[in-house]
């Protein structure tokens, strides 16, 4: 079932997650990639689409950075506002 | 290549043609300069001549074409963070960077043009006049444009600017002010040189010393430090682990970039002291701070193209 009530809290929850790592880039970094990932809008984003989406944003933060703890770690708090 | 170029706004376009002409200028000036024996103190052969404008250009080229890098990366960054609230404090830095680039740029043609003037004293003169003002004009835009900026970014964490950030850099110009205003006024050839070698006499009563190059060097020292500190206050106080990683390059490029400009300008302040030194002694120095200035901008060039990763990466 696609619950749209809490959408745009989970994409703010993603945001805040992601902003520890990339700080004001946080957002445009998120969007970037439900857009181009998930080809939705990022306000339209579902706990349904979590998987996919960290998956992806585990890949693109690999590539920013060589600590692999800090890619765990932001991956395992995301999958986290899954469940 | 081309692609790569014509993502590039097209005043950028222009700037950096622009930028290409003057140093081809430069160069065509520099090694078709007469040679003045009154001003070669050191007493040189022609062949020895051209091997230290050789190694005086090269350095300066380093510095110019990295600094074009860097200009570059900062300028596909800011393409990347369109209508975002950092921009206009990073399209800031951007300005500093290009007015800097063309200060040196349009510094040293006109420096080659006074070697083509050594006879002509009253053309020397007005000259030497001019290449002060420059001197110190377009750094002066250029700290400026660096002060808006990092205060712009600095603004934006919400965090008040720390005391250290304010009071570290007003000492550090107190002190440079009482030692250039000592500088200045235990020179007795300011005013007018004494001697074909004295090329360093600023032609100028002291009122006017004071008024128009003083006052604006002490201020684009200020501008340059406080500028300096800000960017390091919005360096520690922005959140994102990754980001003020690839902040730190950018920043610490400036740092060098502003620190060192003071630095080599202080010393050209103080070339009449290097008069009496051994031409090894000045070249190794001047070498040093322009390799460092080169290295300030290679980090610039590495920090602006992390920084665009993060911004592009899917």
């Amino acid at each position: 079932m696609t619950t749209t009530i809490n959408t745009n809290e989970l994409h703010n929850k993603i945001i805040n997650i992601v902003r520890e790592y990339l700080g004001p880039a946080a957002e445009r970094f998120v969007d970037r990639q439900i857009t181009f990932h998930l080809g939705k809008d990022p306000e339209a984003i579902t706990k349904q689409d979590i998987s996919v989406l960290v998956s992806w944003i585990g890949v693109s933060i690999g590539v920013l950075t060589g600590d692999n703890s800090q890619v765990a770690n932001c991956v395992e708090r995301i999958s986290n506002l899954a469940k | 290549m081309t692609s790569d170029i014509k993502s590039l706004p097209s005043s950028y376009i222009f700037y950096l043609a622009f930028s290409a002409v003057l140093w081809i200028t430069y160069i065509v000036l520099t090694f078709t300069a007469p040679i003045n024996e009154a001003t070669n103190i050191y007493h040189l052969s022609y062949s020895q001549l051209m091997w230290v404008k050789l190694s005086v250009v090269l350095p300066f080229f380093l510095i110019w074409i990295f600094g074009i890098f860097a200009a570059t990366g900062i300028t596909r960054y800011i393409s990347t963070i369109k209508g975002s609230p950092e921009e206009k404090g990073f399209a800031g830095i951007q300005s500093g960077v290009l007015v800097l680039l063309l200060g040196l740029t349009i510094g040293a043609v006109v420096g080659a043009i006074r070697s083509f003037l050594m006879d002509d004293e009253s053309a020397r003169i007005i000259l030497s006049v001019i290449v002060s003002y420059f001197n110190v004009l377009m750094p002066l835009i250029a700290f400026g444009y660096f002060f808006s900026g990092a205060t712009t970014l600095a603004r934006l964490t919400k965090k008040p600017i720390s005391m250290l950030s304010n009071i570290v850099p007003l000492i550090l110009v107190l002190a440079a002010a009482l030692f250039y205003a000592w500088v200045v006024f235990s020179n007795p050839d300011r005013q007018l040189g004494v001697g074909p070698q004295h090329t360093g006499a600023l032609y100028l009563p002291d009122e006017m010393i004071v008024l128009t190059l003083m006052v604006p060097y002490v201020t684009m020292w200020a501008l340059g430090l406080f500028a300096a500190f800000r960017l390091l206050n919005y360096r520690n106080s922005v959140q994102g682990l990754i980001y003020r990683s690839a902040l730190s390059w950018l920043t610490g490029g400036i740092l060098f970039i502003i620190l060192l400009s003071i630095t080599f300008q202080g010393l050209a302040l103080l070339r009449d002291f290097f008069a009496a030194a051994d031409l090894k002694t000045i070249l190794i120095a001047v070498y040093l701070i322009l390799a460092a200035i080169a290295v300030g901008y290679i980090f610039l060039w590495f920090g602006a193209r992390k920084l665009r990763i993060i911004e592009t990466v899917v």
